[in-house]
């Protein structure tokens, strides 16, 4: 049950064109790492495989599912199957983390009922068990904004955590962060793959964590994909195809 | 400077189109504004000045191009002068300015400030004892004084007297320091203060008991029972001699001022919380960020904008007439006017609040699946719900001071009263009234400052 | 601990309840009211009016011409009409038998207008106050005459007599309704009037709140005084609103505009002084330094180091309370203050919706345009 992603183009009102006919296929269990300068547009491709964002043209196919064509009812049954985490974490930063753990299951609750902000017990327990997972049980009662940055992701991977997912979008997961605490962020997600067998797709800036988590790599420039194939194989030719002639090759 | 062209010298004689030609926009489109304004006013008032000011505005401003062409700096301050002159001595006119007015009837103002440093807070309970004094209206005989004994002795320098005529009174054997009032009361059972310069005569027994006093004889012969003429009636003139007995107690005043401003801050608490309830779902319609994509959504955004900045621009006590007129007088009236206007003004501010949150979490819980409402349950409500009530709090501030006012127009609270006091000239009640109400407001304002600091 | 809280957190919240329901009972909230038919008429009569203010308004014109008509005759037949009336004549019978059909004829009408004939009876003994009776309906024709049958009633005979009324009555061309007039006069008094209140409180102002800006004022004991008591009156007369005042001013200086301006004077020279005070308390301390250190004195200070700081947000506040100024003055007329709030209520008082309709919308258009204005113009001088 590969995701299939055929001829994407997204064309932004004002004339931008932020993708040009990407195509690719990901199979079940990959870490695709996507990589490319800003603007690049790793952020619309991520956004238009669960349609955050609308493509212009192109089809997009999950599970054998039609996401681009998907009713908004269904699309909202696909999109409580991919989970998503944030450069800024999109916290609501003045409710409780355990709000905002709860939030990422309201996909599977009964709308009326989720309205007056009632949560059954199996719910909070479920919540409970991913801030568990995410090392984040005793801030529960916090609000998200006394947290710092990377215990704020973690909030926002156990968010994603409660919609067992079988997809995880993660755009410049740790772009706000401190090299250390990406680590240990792309850590929590590398679990995720591994253990519970949950295909990744991951924007990064960073070539070195790349190499270090992604076990395959796509690259874009300027909407176009210009490469495609496993990190080791991003050599330096490769590399200024992709991050333009200009730039130097820090680390990795 | 040297940017502008330099249009042809024939232009200095519309000077608007020469600063247009210049490439002077905003100055082309402000002299057309002042040029047509002048016009308005002259044609309005017909004043020849103003016609002549028109004049020296064009004058004015075609000099200043003038010296722009020639390259010097540009000198717009006498056409400015010019206008101004123009627009102030219009207004002048209009709002009927009498500099002088205040000074020749300030004795108009005079009680009021007098009463503001004894404001009607307090009353004594009184016994009164009361000696009447028999005076015959008018004379028919050459008047004689009259004594009256009883535990007091008591003179009047006449039996019988007409209004104006003076009279003294004195009296001995009085308790000491009594403070005494004097009281004219005619055949019809009316009665008044006998005053001494327009204020009432008040005296006291002096330690030994005596006391003085000369005054004139009031006017008190009453309309339609006028004695035939050549005879008299008897009007008595009463002394009361007043004992005051026990503490103080609040004047009635006072109580009522105490009552009215609780009716106020209520009428102010419940236009408050209502507005409130009502405005916070509407304002989410009225906010662009989520009233976006669909046409009908659209329609809906600019229809409630619409109606919150109509609203909005009709003071609470317009509506309070209106009010008035359909639910008749009293405080129920006052509280639907506040609440008309607070919907439309907490409205337009908590749209203004929805449109600027923080998009992230709208985004992430999309992303999750969750649908438009739940989205707008958890992403948005949470993130707006504490400015929303700072906003309240503040509107309730607001609505306490203009539910002082609202009574002017019949809708309950103080103002009806203190809109009674100062038609009926009663300046200690109004000083009682406004030191009330300003302790009130400024109470409120306190702790309205200090919980929105808490909050946000 | 926790148990403490969920106790206060019931006292709280029954307090609250006691709050609202004394509330409820004091401001006697009753929405029947608002449903009852006699209030939703009124409402509904209102609010359609509202809708349709009094813009346009047919020019209507009436002739009228009436000459006595004694009933009976004494011949005891009735003779030939007579004509009366220069311009347009009326021809009638000097008098009538009762019952008699009788021929009513006109001449020198406007043509085509509606023509009523009505009989006026003088006050009498059985008709105390006089009274009218309708005696017909026509048109005139296209030369401006009439003809029509007219039966002597029984009531003409019983008093004697009456005067016969011929009026004819038309609309003519739209022209704009005298209430308009009024309301764009009075609208452009009200602005006048803040705008008048907002200069003069600026004058009074600007000075008045450098004494009220810590900065400034509260140096040494005196200094400390007078920044106290310039501050405290600020707030207590903040704390009274303009009508309160405009009210007692009304009876100082007389009704009309001037009582508003000078309500309207105070209570922005309060508001200003003390936005101003605060602007003062804000300023870049640098350049004051500087300047001094240049050896320049205190005025010079305040000319070369100040004024260049507070000029925009001074005049962003004037302009922020001209429109304030406008608002208020729109009502200010309610007690006496003038402007177009005084029409407003009388007109409403009168029940003439329609024109009350009218200067709602105006107030609603100059309040809306001002507040645009005036947002438009503080944002180009930020």
């Amino acid at each position: 049950m590969p995701l299939i992603v055929d001829r994407l183009t997204k064309i932004y009102p004002d004339g931008t064109r932020a993708l040009h006919e990407v195509s690719f296929t990901v199979d079940d269990g990959e870490f695709v790492a996507i990589i490319g300068l800003s603007g690049a547009g790793k952020s619309t491709l991520l956004r238009c495989i669960n349609r955050l964002i609308e493509p212009t043209s192109g089809r997009v196919i999950w599970n054998g599912i039609d996401i681009t064509a998907a009713s908004p009812r269904e699309l909202r049954r696909i999109r409580r199957q991919i989970g998503m985490i944030f450069q800024q974490f999109n916290l609501v930063k003045r409710a409780t983390v355990l709000t905002n753990v709860l939030t990422g299951r309201l996909g599977y609750m009964n709308p009326w009922l989720s309205l007056l902000g009632y949560f059954p017990p199996s719910e909070v327990q479920r919540a409970m068990q991913a801030l568990e997972r995410v090392g984040l049980a005793d801030l529960a009662d916090k609000r998200a904004d006394e947290l710092s940055g990377g215990q704020q992701q973690r909030v926002g991977i156990a968010r994603a955590l409660m919609q067992e997912p079988r997809l995880l979008l993660a755009d410049e997961p740790v772009a706000s962060l401190d090299p250390v605490l990406a680590h240990s962020i792309l850590r929590y997600i590398e679990e995720l793959n591994r253990k519970d067998g949950v295909t990744v797709l991951c924007s990064l800036h960073f070539l070195d964590l790349v190499h270090r988590y992604a076990t395959r790599v796509i690259g874009l420039k300027d909407g176009i994909k210009v490469f495609d194939g496993r990190p080791d194989e991003i050599d330096d030719r490769r590399f200024k195809e992709i991050y333009g002639q200009e730039a130097e090759r820090i680390g990795g | 400077m040297a940017a502008e062209r330099r249009p042809p010298q024939g232009f200095a004689i519309i000077p608007g189109l020469a600063y247009y030609a210049m490439g002077l926009r905003t100055l082309a489109g402000i002299w057309l504004g002042v040029s047509l304004t002048l016009i308005g006013l002259a044609l309005w008032r017909g004043h020849l000045w103003l016609w002549i000011s028109v004049g020296l505005w064009w004058i004015g401003t075609g000099y200043d191009v003038r010296r722009r062409f020639k390259g010097r700096r540009p000198r717009l301050w006498p056409a400015a002068l010019v206008a101004l002159i123009a627009v102030y001595g219009v207004g002048w006119e209009v709002t009927e300015i009498q500099p002088l007015a205040p000074f020749e009837r300030f004795d108009k103002m005079r009680p009021y400030l007098i009463a503001l440093t004894q404001p009607d807070l307090l009353t004594y309970p009184t016994e009164r004892q009361i000696y009447r004094i028999p005076v015959e209206v008018p004379c028919t005989h050459p008047p004689a004084p009259r004594e009256t004994r009883g535990e007091a002795r008591i003179w009047l320098s006449a039996d019988c007297a007409q209004a104006g005529d003076p009279l003294t009174l004195q009296g001995e054997g009085l308790p000491a320091g009594l403070s005494l009032e004097l009281w004219w009361v005619n055949p019809i059972g009316e009665r008044q203060r006998i005053l001494q310069e327009g204020r009432p005569l008040s005296l006291q027994a002096d330690a030994s008991g005596r006391f003085r006093t000369a005054f004139l004889a009031p006017r008190a012969v009453p309309l339609g029972f006028e004695p035939p003429p050549g005879q008299s009636q008897t009007h008595f003139l009463e002394l009361h001699a007043v004992r005051v007995i026990g503490g103080p107690r609040p004047s009635e005043a006072l109580l009522e001022v105490a009552e009215k401003m609780g009716e106020t801050v209520a009428i102010a608490l419940l236009a408050t919380t209502f507005a409130v309830w009502i405005a916070a779902p509407l304002s989410f319609l009225a906010a662009r960020n989520l009233m976006g994509g669909s046409l009908p959504a659209r329609a809906i955004y600019y229809a409630m904008r619409g109606f919150f900045n109509i609203v909005r621009s009709v003071e609470p006590l317009i509506f309070g007439i209106v009010f008035v007129v359909w639910v008749g007088l009293g405080s129920f009236a006052g509280m639907l006017a506040l609440m008309v206007h607070s919907i439309a003004a907490l409205g337009k501010l908590f749209s203004e609040v929805i449109e600027h949150i923080d998009p992230g979490p709208v985004e992430a819980l999309t992303a999750t699946g969750a649908n438009r409402l739940q989205v707008v349950r958890y992403a948005v409500v949470p993130q707006v719900v504490p400015e929303f009530v700072s906003f309240a709090v503040y509107r309730w501030d607001i609505n306490v001071r203009m539910s002082t006012i609202i009574g002017f127009v019949g809708g309950g609270g103080i103002g009806f009263r203190l809109s009674e006091w100062i038609r009926l000239s009663a300046y200690r009640q109004v000083a009682t009234a406004v030191i009330g109400i300003a302790l009130v407001v400024m109470a409120l304002d306190y702790v309205s400052a200090q919980v929105r600091r808490r909050i946000v | 601990m926790h148990r403490h809280r969920r106790w206060l957190q019931i006292i709280g919240a029954l307090l609250a309840l006691g709050i609202y329901a004394g509330s409820w009972h004091v401001v006697g909230i009753d929405l029947r009211k608002l449903v009852e038919p006699q209030a939703a008429r009124r409402a509904q009569e209102i609010f359609t009016a509202f809708l349709t203010p009094e813009i346009l308004v047919p020019e209507r014109g009436a002739q009228r011409v009436e000459a006595p008509m004694r009933v009976p005759c004494e011949s005891g037949n009735t003779p030939e009409a007579v004509g009366v009336g220069e311009g347009p004549r009326l021809f009638l019978p000097p008098c009538a038998s009762p019952g008699a059909r009788i021929r009513i004829r006109g001449e020198g009408f406007r043509p085509g207008s509606e023509l009523v004939l009505r009989w006026v009876f003088a006050p009498s003994p059985q008709l105390p106050l006089g009274g009218e009776l309708l005696a017909g309906r026509t048109r005139t024709d296209a030369a401006g005459r009439f003809e029509l049958d007219v039966e002597v009633r029984p009531l003409l005979a019983q008093e004697g007599g009456a005067r016969l009324q011929a009026e004819a009555r038309w609309e003519g061309r739209w022209q704009v309704s005298p209430a308009l007039t009024r309301t764009m006069e009075l609208t452009l008094q009200t602005i006048f009037l803040a705008l008048m209140a907002t200069t003069l409180a600026t004058v009074v102002a600007a000075p008045l709140s450098f004494l009220a800006a810590r900065n400034i004022t509260a140096r040494g004991p005196a200094g400390t005084a007078v920044y106290y008591i310039t501050r405290t009156t600020f707030n207590v007369v903040r704390s009274i609103e303009p009508l309160v005042v405009a009210a007692i001013f009304a009876t100082w200086v007389g009704f009309g505009p001037f009582a508003g301006v000078l309500a309207l004077t105070v209570a922005t020279v309060v508001n200003l002084g003390k936005l101003f005070s605060e602007v003062i308390e804000t300023i870049d301390p640098g350049p004051v330094e500087a300047i001094t250190a240049t050896g320049a004195n205190s005025l010079q200070v305040i000319r070369y180091a100040v004024i260049p700081q507070i000029t925009l947000p001074f005049l962003a506040f004037i302009i922020y309370h001209w429109d304030i100024n406008i608002r208020i003055s729109t009502v200010v007329g309610f007690v006496g203050g003038g402007g177009i709030g005084y029409q407003l209520k009388l007109w409403i008082d009168q029940t003439d919706y329609h024109k009350a309709g009218t200067a709602v919308w105006a107030i609603i258009a100059v309040v809306s345009a001002m507040d645009y204005a005036s947002a438009r113009l503080r944002e180009a001088i930020r």
